[in-house]
């Protein structure tokens, strides 16, 4: 399942005093089974550009292709039925713990596949394996959501968007609020996505995460593309133009580099790639 | 949630924008019993709705009250509408003269029906539109300012007029926040498959309760977290507040309200005094 933006225009508050333009002309192809980042600072239209993914936002100019479907502005053009789009297209959203609602997590999680026509019996078993791939037992089947801790909610938030098993999972900020150990598992838990197959597009802040995870980082500024390259290619520039941070690994390299010690590494993913660039100069 | 639009607040910079909003208020009310007095004979009555109307139009136009948003907000009231127009139609008035129009199955019209009819749906038009000016041209927060200046009397018999203020602008306040809640968990909601749009009356009740409860989740954190922000702050009902914009009357405004009281003046001596241009001009219309 590739997407292709063809000049796609978003404005809010189309003809009044507020119009404001948040997808400014973007063009843009993103590719199946890799692990896309998109990056950019509060407002730079990231949210409102995955929202075009699975068609929750249509463009006010322009169209959007997700493989058969199609998002356009042209009421013509545009698919019909788009609730296959959403079932192929899984989008979790911001504190995706806000949309838990059901009496039991295991209801919770099957409620997705059964609006997409799966049997109770089936979709149940979806839940099972999808609460199983987030880390929660069977303790936590018949256990009211609103009981759970914020951590235990989001996993099952995102357990409910994995059992409709999509094509491509859409995150957005997934580790906001949580500690490092819990931000790490659901790093990794998405890292075990990625691997069955399901392309992940994830929207972040955390630039470590995207220097260590993505295959491809995309960078957004006031509703544009700026960029759509392999991570060390991104850091290894001045980030400052697009006001990003410089992830830990990357900033000690540098750092290093001031202090006169080249490290002649490209790619810095994480601690222990530094460590092992080290290594080699040290030795040699 | 776009179509929630009626009322909403726009900044524009014009004359309506600037004024005082509690003078803002008492002219709506004025114009409101000038626009719901009775003028005796129907071509008076409708002579001064016609004249009132234009006034309204001329003030939509002067504010840039959207006249489209207010036909959209008309639409969604035509229920209200053709449910009002049915009953005075088919019900005629018991008291006065009535005229014969044309019967349907034995059943009698009359005329005077439906000019009551129109009647009423001119005052409700007008009134819709009054209102409208009113919120497209003041700020919420400036609304509950004017409304707590009206209320201030009441204190000396110990109404709260501050708290019920802070209530108020309280709740105006969140209705965006709200709507932003309900705008987000719909779409997550969607994004789980759920048609807020087309299904069956269970389909639809199951996609409704998917998104009220995680709307009162959230909307009851919310309140815990505004309580104990505004108790950090210092905030106590009793206290006496200072104001961060003071409302001020300026000679625009004391010319704006010495004119809709004339319009209201005018419009009760009507009414008083059975005065009729048309019987005075010796012209019979109707």
């Amino acid at each position: 399942m590739s997407i292709v933006f063809s000049n796609v225009f978003h404005t809010y508050g189309l003809k009044s005093p507020f119009a404001f333009n948040a997808l400014d002309d973007v063009n843009l192809t993103l590719e199946e089974g890799k692990f896309i980042a998109i990056v950019g600072r509060t407002g730079s239209g990231k949210s409102t550009l995955v929202q075009h993914m699975n068609a929750l936002l249509k463009p006010t100019q322009g169209k959007v292709v997700i493989n058969e479907w199609i998002n356009s502005s042209d009421k013509k053009e545009r698919t019909k039925k788009l609730a296959g789009l959403r079932k192929d297209v899984g989008m979790v959203f911001q504190f995706p713990e806000y949309q838990l609602f059901e009496d039991s997590v295991i209801k919770d999680v099957a409620f997705g596949p059964m609006n997409f026509g799966v049997k109770e019996k089936e979709a149940t078993e979806f839940a099972k394996e999808a609460l199983s791939r987030v880390g929660l037992d069977e303790s936590f089947y018949e256990r009211s959501p609103f009981q759970l801790s914020g951590g235990e909610k989001r996993k099952v938030a995102i357990a409910g968007i994995l059992a409709m098993s999509p094509k491509i999972l859409v995150v957005d900020e997934p580790t906001a609020g949580l500690d490092p150990q819990a931000s790490k598992e659901m790093m990794s838990l998405f890292r075990t996505v990625l691997e069955s197959g399901t392309t992940i597009i994830l929207v972040s802040h955390d630039m470590d995460i995207v220097a260590e995870y993505a295959d491809e980082v995309i960078v957004m500024e006031s509703g544009q593309v700026k960029k759509q390259c392999k991570p060390e290619e991104l850091f290894g520039i001045a980030l400052q133009e697009y006001s990003l941070d410089k992830p830990h690994t990357y900033a000690f390299a540098e750092s290093l580099r001031q202090k006169g010690i080249d490290i002649q590494s490209k790619s810095l993913k994480n601690v222990n790639e530094l460590a092992l660039a080290i290594k080699e100069k040290l030795n040699g | 949630m776009a179509s929630f639009s009626l009322g909403k607040y726009v900044p524009f910079k014009t004359p309506i924008h600037k004024m005082d909003p509690r003078v803002k208020v008492a002219a709506l009310i004025f114009l409101m019993v000038a626009v719901f007095l009775s003028y005796g004979s129907y071509t008076m009555t409708f002579t001064v709705m016609g004249a009132l109307a234009l006034l309204i139009l001329i003030l939509m136009l002067v504010s840039k009250t959207s006249i489209l948003k207010f036909l959209k907000s008309l639409k969604s009231l035509w229920f209200m509408i053709i449910f009002l127009l049915i009953i005075y139609i088919v019900m005629p008035r018991t008291t006065g003269s009535l005229t014969p129009a044309f019967q349907i199955k034995g059943y009698q019209f009359y005329w005077e029906s439906f000019l009551d009819a129109g009647r009423i749906l001119l005052r409700l038009v007008m009134m819709i539109a009054l209102s409208m000016i009113l919120t497209s041209t003041t700020a919420p927060l400036d609304l509950t300012f004017a409304l707590e200046w009206y209320m201030t009397p009441f204190k000396l018999i110990g109404f709260p007029a501050h708290i019920i203020a802070m209530t108020i602008s309280l709740a105006l306040r969140f209705i965006p926040t709200i709507l932003e809640d309900v705008d987000r968990i719909m779409k997550a909601q969607t994004s789980r498959g759920v048609d807020f749009e087309h299904g069956g009356f269970f389909k639809k009740i199951k996609a409704i309760i998917s998104m009220i409860i995680p709307l009162f989740v959230s909307a009851f954190v919310r309140s815990d977290e505004l309580a104990n922000a505004m108790e950090c702050r210092g905030y106590d009902p009793n206290g006496k507040r200072t104001r961060y914009k003071k409302l001020s009357f300026r000679v625009g405004d004391f010319f704006a309200l010495l004119f809709v009281a004339c319009v209201l003046a005018g419009s009760i001596y009507i009414t008083a005094s059975g005065f009729d241009l048309y019987a005075l001009l010796g012209v019979s219309v109707l």
